[in-house]
């Protein structure tokens, strides 16, 4: 009898760790991460306490370190979710920061054309017209890759380049304030996202990720195109059995992906800088890849992990300025996340002892 | 001596349990086949030896010492070797590479290629298993990358080797061949424990036999007391009739027909040449062949996934030499794929949406799936089909593989076709199995459906086929309604039967 | 013994008296180690700590979106008495953070914020103008160095045609008419401020022109020109920091922007009290801006000094504009 019941609460409990299998790899990452950390912070000569106790109250502490948190979480929600979606057709679409640039030049010209406009069409507008540049900048490399079989990691990295010159170039060759700023005018005040905390910058771009973050989960889960899609990244021989053109499917997956990296941009110029201005970007494409890496590319995954990178990153602000600890350490924890959810076998084995 | 001991094992899969208290004694130097249908429970028993899966409760005992077998390595340093159904080679490695990955000769901190090659070359000589040795894995055939597997096991010293289902995708030369070897083995003192659906081969091979069903031991023989309807009944647990039996039944208007199909190759080989085939409703067309014969490229020219160079596919009137696969599969043209696990499933989906590969939108309204629905027909199918499964939800790579098979073949067979294209559609499955797909493929026959059966099985092609074309090097050296086992053995391995007849057979294409 | 230990004493005293300024600064995205604004206010800082006793903070930013994080995250902190923005791209998170934190002391350097909390340091550009195209009118009437041709030409390269490059120019222009030697100047612009191979090319056009001595006040792309006078072998003029490493032959002295000196003046206000938020226009008076020796004849530079005490003084007129200039 009592073998049976332990037994039994055996059984329950590898049914509820197969359940969240996932989620216990992450999250074991995640805490090895930091253990690693801290051994860092000890061994440069700080205080361990001191320095995460930095870390968690310069992201979460209060309201607007909150609100900063979840500033910084948006564009990696975006940029991550870009990610995911070239994954879930197999490419690795390592173009989110063109995209994102392209995405906000193209907001921030068209607000200006379209002031005339009332909010409600002039914001969704915009938006779409964001995406719609991002998407553009998605397609060559989708596209490239279906006729010439151009891998996408090396075209998606030049049009990085490509994208962040360009808009540069015709900033400053047309739209260019007056002022020694590389940078547009303001945007109109109609077409600027409203705060939902005064000064926070954190404006309603959150719902809007929120919202695009469960489009896309419903996408993959229940739509035809999304199931065709996936099918191509999961097993591109099976998919072509099916009758799925699969090079049809990675353009557009990669469209689908550039969209979102487009959003990305987008809501930076309509929520936090209201302009769009070179160089603004501290690389939220290329933290949007390892925030896909965590999240295990699926879009509720994305959303956990863009808060946990926009946290490190908005707390190691706190860390930098009153604990003192550079924020390169910021850097290596986020690299020891990827390092650790990369090396799952890793995790496995220590798992299961 | 009892090399191997397996006391009372038990494995579960959630509730499933998939080996029940199973009591196995393996003895040095024999060869022991294991039979059972598909989902008895083999592979897991295996992968427990091999140190894959952890069983719930039970113990093995290796050279009469009880031991525990944590992970593969662990397995390979007690000197086990597994050759696994789906083979585990990297494409773009070289054989070589393949062979000594993980275990390289070094000199002075380096992998020392030379070394390494004169080792495998050594093994392989040893043991008749010629391969090319810097060839990559991705350009050899099906029965070359087997003998890498084995030579990946023996580089690495093991005593008893562990086949499962090693002959499902071979050619029956390259079966012969592989037989060969497992006496060498044999008589060089390995011990060899062999998986098998085909009772013929477990007669032809073993010393012992174990028959396993639904997760328990049913009984252990000496292979000399026993016979194939033994064997048969022992698995299935009821009478098999070996053969089916045909109706006669009456042609109807031609559905499928190839006309002068040739393809040529990349390096302007040839690899079809002037392909004629032509079938009726009701009718079953066998197409034999030893594989790599162009059966592969002809089943992808007929589906759309390889542009013909020339010639015609003419499906119920129309033409589809250019059409787009989709439109193929529109048109009603059903197809059981040679490789089932590389093209007919995505191995990471569940069953439902497995279900639905390549009649996707049929299920589909407004651009959503209509999940319902979808789950509604899965259940229909693999009841009807008999595919076993715990749920619905499970990743098809859960399955066993005969499972597989049968899920593919289900879903082909439900979607009302004009055509079937069938491509070694009992490669892996069970002799209930079999006779159930055979039984299956007759069923269509009967509905009027025209069907070509692509086979290395000459059972298989003689016992459904109503009339045969051989092919040999892409063209298509034979065509007749009946044939002896010999005869078709000899025109598929490219012999002449007699000029007679090869006269006849030119005569017949060039009347068509 | 016992002296020694009293003046410690003391000394600490002080320390500890003066040490209740605090000074938080947020550089500009390049961070530290980018040889110019930020190291030169790190510079400042390290002075004034020195100097003043005062303690400092700073931060570096890696992107334009995070100035406002650090700027409110400082100010939040209520800790400072002044909190100083270096590069004019913090304007706009300067203004709306200084709106938000009224009580809050703020200094920007280089760029005007328009609030009353946020005293705006900018330059005379024309001055450091001056005193760089006076020295270049001198040396091209030089004999007997190679880097000297025959032509009576100098040059100034803009980075692009706006208002504070143009007082540069002006600037420029007027010392070399100062000079009254019948040296004429030459002026253009890249119209970039990263593009070193656009001011390269457009230097070795003046110089195919005749120009010997060309000054770059063009960012990045005065790169270029520096670049072109190594190749050719004629003078350059540096900007902003000392740039004499990149071509120690061939630059002969720089137009120097001081943001140490500057970063100090802005936190001495403060010490002293005597912070307001208004626009600072700083110059030579102020050793904000100046020109560093170089390769600068000793005669030359005492002609210069003898110009700089007039323009101090108020004796010479220098236009902001290039219309102005006679
Ligand atoms: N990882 C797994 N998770 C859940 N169920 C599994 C798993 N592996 C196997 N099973 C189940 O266990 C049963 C036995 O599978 P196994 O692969 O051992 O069968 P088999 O005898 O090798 O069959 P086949 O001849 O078809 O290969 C099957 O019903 C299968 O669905
Ligand atoms: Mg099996």
């Amino acid at each position: 009898m009592k073998r049976f019941w332990k037994q039994g609460i055996e059984f329950e409990m590898i049914k509820i760790f197969k359940k969240y299998e996932n989620s216990i790899y992450s999250f074991t990452a995640i805490l090895l991460a930091f253990l690693v950390g801290s051994i860092l912070i000890h061994l440069s000569g700080f205080s361990v306490i001191k320095a995460y106790s930095a870390l968690f109250d310069g992201a979460f502490g209060n309201v607007f370190n909150l609100t900063q948190t979840l500033m910084n979480t948006i564009p990696l929600i975006f940029t991550g979710l870009a990610v995911a979606i070239g994954f879930k057709s197999g490419l690795f679409n390592i173009g989110g920061e063109g995209q994102m640039y392209l995405g906000a030049f193209a907001t921030a010209i068209a607000t200006i054309y379209l002031s005339f406009l009332p909010v409600y069409i002039l914001i969704p507008l915009v938006l779409i017209i964001g995406g719609l540049a991002g998407s553009a900048w998605g397609f060559v490399p989708g596209y490239l890759k279906a006729k010439t079989g151009a891998h996408e990691v090396v075209t998606t990295i030049m049009m990085n380049y490509i994208g962040i010159l360009i808009t540069s170039y015709l900033l400053l060759k047309y739209f260019k304030e007056e002022g020694p700023i590389p940078q547009t005018a303001l945007i109109p005040e109609s077409a600027r996202l409203p705060e939902l905390v005064e000064y926070s910058r954190l404006t309603w771009a959150i719902f809007i990720a929120v919202f695009v973050i469960i489009i896309i989960d419903i996408f993959f889960k229940r739509t035809e195109l999304g199931y065709k899609i996936q099918t191509v990244g999961e097993n591109r021989s099976a998919a072509e059995y099916a009758g799925i053109n699969s090079n049809k499917m990675m353009v557009l997956s990669m469209m689908i992906s550039g969209f979102v990296a487009g959003l990305a941009g987008s809501t930076i110029v309509m929520g936090v800088l209201h302009r769009f201005i070179t160089n603004f970007s501290p690389g939220y494409g290329f933290t949007g890849i390892a925030v896909a890496v965590l999240g295990k590319n699926k879009p509720w995954g994305v959303l956990f992990a863009a808060i946990l990178f926009g946290a490190l990153q908005t707390g190691g602000i706190t860390m930098q300025l009153f604990a003192k600890i550079p924020m390169d350490l910021i850097v290596i924890i986020q690299g020891l996340v990827i390092l650790f959810v990369a090396a799952p076998i890793l995790i496995k084995k220590l798992l299961r002892k | 001596m009892n090399i191997i001991e397996f006391k009372s094992i038990i494995k579960k899969f959630g509730d499933f349990i998939a080996n029940d208290k199973i009591d196995l004694i393996i003895k040095k130097g024999e060869i022991h086949c294991l039979l059972g249908e598909n989902g008895a429970g083999k592979t897991t028993l295996m992968n427990i030896l091999f140190g894959l899966y952890k069983p719930e409760e039970g113990k093995i005992f290796l050279r009469e010492k009880p031991c525990k077998i944590n992970n593969p390595h662990k397995a390979i340093e007690l000197g086990l070797g597994m050759i696994h159904q789906h083979f585990m080679l990297i494409d773009r490695l070289t054989t070589t590479e393949n062979i000594i990955v993980g275990e390289e000769p070094l000199k002075n901190g380096l992998v020392d290629m030379k070394k390494a090659r004169e080792q495998v070359k050594q093994i392989s000589d040893n043991y008749h298993l010629a391969i090319k040795i810097d060839e990559k894995i991705e350009n050899i055939s099906v029965g070359e990358q087997q003998r890498v597997e084995i030579l990946k096991v023996l580089f690495r010293k093991a005593e008893i080797l562990i086949f499962d289902e090693p002959t499902a995708v071979l050619t029956p030369q390259e079966v012969n061949n592989l037989f060969t070897t497992l006496r060498e083995l044999k008589a060089g003192g390995k011990t060899i424990i062999f998986i098998t659906h085909k009772l013929e081969e477990t007669m032809n091979i073993s010393d012992r036999v174990t028959v396993l069903r639904k997760g328990k031991v049913i009984s252990t023989v000496n292979t000399c007391d026993t016979s194939p309807k033994k064997l048969a009944r022992m698995m299935v647990g009821r009478e098999v009739l070996l053969n089916v039996n045909k109706e006669k039944g009456d042609l109807g208007d031609k559905v499928l027909e190839v006309k002068d199909l040739s393809l040529i190759g990349k390096h302007k080989n040839i690899i079809l040449k002037n392909i004629n085939i032509s079938i009726r409703k009701g009718e079953i067309v066998g197409l034999a062949g030893v594989s790599g014969n162009g059966q592969l490229e002809l089943e992808e020219c007929l589906t759309g996934l390889r542009k013909v160079t020339s010639g015609k596919i003419i499906l119920g009137g129309d033409e589809i030499t250019h059409t787009p696969t989709r439109i193929r599969r529109k048109k009603g043209f059903s197809h059981i794929p040679s490789d089932c696990l590389k093209r007919g499933l995505v191995s990471t989906y569940d069953l439902t949406k497995n279900i639905i590969l390549g009649n996707q939108d049929s299920f589909t309204k407004n651009g959503f799936l209509q999940q319902n629905d979808i789950n509604e027909y899965c259940k229909e199918v693999i009841e009807k089909f008999d595919v076993r499964c715990q749920s619905l939800n499970e990743s098809v790579n859960n399955l066993s593989g005969g499972n597989q098979q049968k899920l593919v073949i289900g879903r082909e067979l439900s979607t009302n076709p004009k055509f079937i294209l069938a491509a070694q559609p009992t490669r892996g499955v069970d002799v209930g199995a079999i006779e159930f797909i055979h039984n299956n493929i007759l069923k269509m026959r009967k509905q009027k459906k025209a069907i070509l059966l692509i086979s290395a099985e000459l059972e298989e092609l003689l016992s459904l086929a109503d009339r045969i074309l051989v092919i040999y090097e892409g063209k298509i050296v034979s065509e007749k309604n009946n044939y002896t086992k010999e005869e078709l053995g000899l025109l598929m391995a490219g012999k002449k039967a007699s000029d007679e007849e090869i006269l006849e057979t030119g005569n017949r294409i060039r009347n068509d | 013994m016992k002296k020694v230990f009293v003046t410690m004493l003391i000394l600490v005293f002080t320390v500890c008296v003066f040490a209740e300024v605090n000074v938080a600064i947020v550089f500009a995205t390049g961070g530290l180690g980018d040889k110019s604004f930020n190291d030169a206010a790190m510079e400042g800082m390290k002075m004034a700590k020195e100097q003043y006793a005062i303690e400092y903070d700073f931060a570096e930013p890696s992107a334009i979106t995070e100035y406002e994080t650090y700027l409110a995250q400082f100010a939040n902190s209520k800790k400072y008495d002044l909190i100083i923005s270096i590069g004019f791209d913090q304007a706009d998170a300067l203004t709306k953070i200084s709106e938000r934190f009224a009580e809050q002391n703020f200094a920007i350097i280089d760029m005007v914020v328009m609030n009353p909390n946020v005293a705006s340091y900018v330059f005379k550009e024309q001055e450091r103008g001056f005193m760089v195209g006076y020295a270049s009118a001198l040396m091209t009437i030089k004999t007997g160095d190679v880097r000297i041709n025959e032509d009576k030409l100098v040059g100034v390269i803009g980075g692009m045609k706006i208002p504070l490059i143009d007082a540069n120019i002006a600037g420029f222009m007027t010392g070399v008419n100062y000079a009254d030697n019948g040296v004429k100047s030459i002026h253009s612009y890249v119209n970039h401020w990263a593009d070193p191979a656009k001011g390269k090319e457009l230097t070795l056009s003046m110089y195919e022109q005749g120009a010997d001595v060309v000054w770059g006040a063009a960012g990045r792309s005065g790169l270029g020109v520096i670049n072109a006078s190594k190749e050719k072998n004629f003078y350059s003029i540096g900007a902003d920091s000392d740039q004499g490493y990149l071509a120690p032959e061939n630059v002969l002295t720089n137009g120097m922007k001081r943001v140490d000196n500057t970063v100090k003046i802005a936190i001495k206000d403060v010490i002293d009290g005597k912070f307001e938020g208004k626009i600072y226009s700083l110059g030579l008076k102020e050793d904000a801006l100046g020109y560093s020796l170089n390769l600068l004849p000793e005669d030359v530079i005492a002609e210069l000094e003898i110009a700089k005490k007039k323009i101090i003084a108020g004796e010479i007129e220098i236009p902001a504009t290039i219309e102005e200039v006679k």
